[in-house]
């Protein structure tokens, strides 16, 4: 009388097994740990700046079967962005420059990928997006490292459950004046251009 | 007084030298977050964590020395009327 229920059973465990394994993850960017970080540097003829954002949070769905179908969004709060000079730090967040009150979070969108080489649990890719800076949103494509990493959420600490890590990595430059940044003033201490490198560890905890 | 606002001026001129030098000879601006760099071991992730601490820069130098000069230039003046 069971033994179809059974059968049923036995075959469809499996079966829903692999599908779970080979199913999208989910991963989120608001790291327990606050690694997660943005660096930004600007080279001036007079001055040089440097600075690092860790208010990162958001989500991207990655299929480790389809590395390339990568999709999401991260966040950066403006608030979170500091320089090594409070002064400094202070003009950063003010209104002639990313004016934080206004608009507190800069924003990163996927929107397509290209050009996927995977080689073990690495993938690299181009990305294209929309990045969001004051208010401001363009199209950009930026090179990105995707590393995936089954199994190691529990290692690294921080959250107490079994599961999956996604890092991101990616070095790319954006210039000031085509978000609106005080565009064009300045150029002799605040570079034009701004290069960021971010380095973000996804979780998906199960 | 031309005499302790001169060693005022020196002592101005050498102490903050000597305190810039001290506190890692900065050639930027004065620093109130210091920056560390630490390695997440799991993911590698290279990442910098702020903390608040004080070096002082160049800036901080120049305004000492600034603070010094007239300091020296009211020893003189003293000098003068005296």
């Amino acid at each position: 009388m069971h033994a179809p229920r059974l059968l049923a059973a036995l075959v469809l465990a499996p079966a829903l097994a692999l599908a779970a394994a080979a199913a999208p993850i989910t991963f989120d960017f608001r790291d327990p740990k606050r690694v997660n970080n943005i660096v930004f540097q600007l080279d001036a003829p007079l001055e040089s700046i440097n600075g690092t954002g860790n208010g990162i949070s958001g989500t991207a769905t990655f299929d480790p079967a389809n590395p390339a179908a990568v999709t999401g969004k991260i966040t950066l709060a403006v608030n979170s962005m500091v320089t090594p000079n409070g002064s400094m730090t202070d003009h950063l967040k003010g209104d002639r420059w990313l004016d934080a009150a206004t608009h507190p979070e800069i924003t990163f969108e996927i929107v397509r990928t290209e050009n996927p080489r995977t080689s073990g649990n690495d993938t690299q890719l181009d990305v294209t997006g929309l990045l969001t800076v004051k208010g401001v949103t363009r199209e950009i494509t930026v090179p990105v490292r995707l590393t995936y990493l089954p199994g190691m959420l529990r290692a690294r600490g921080g959250i107490d459950a079994d599961g999956d890590i996604l890092v991101v990595r990616s070095n790319f430059t954006i210039q000031r004046d085509q978000f609106g940044i005080n565009a064009g003033q300045n150029l002799d201490r605040v570079a034009n251009d701004i290069n960021i490198s971010l380095a973000l560890a996804g979780l998906a905890p199960r | 007084m031309k005499v302790w606002l001169s060693a005022l001026a020196s002592v101005l001129r050498i102490g903050s030298l000597a305190l810039w030098f001290l506190l890692g000879a900065n050639l930027g601006w004065t620093k109130t977050q210091i920056f560390e760099t630490q390695i997440d071991p799991i993911t590698q992730i290279e990442f910098v964590s702020a903390r608040r601490g004080f070096q002082p820069g160049l800036d901080l130098l120049a305004l000492s020395w600034i603070a010094a000069e007239t300091l020296s230039l009211a020893a003189l003046f003293i000098r003068k009327r005296n």
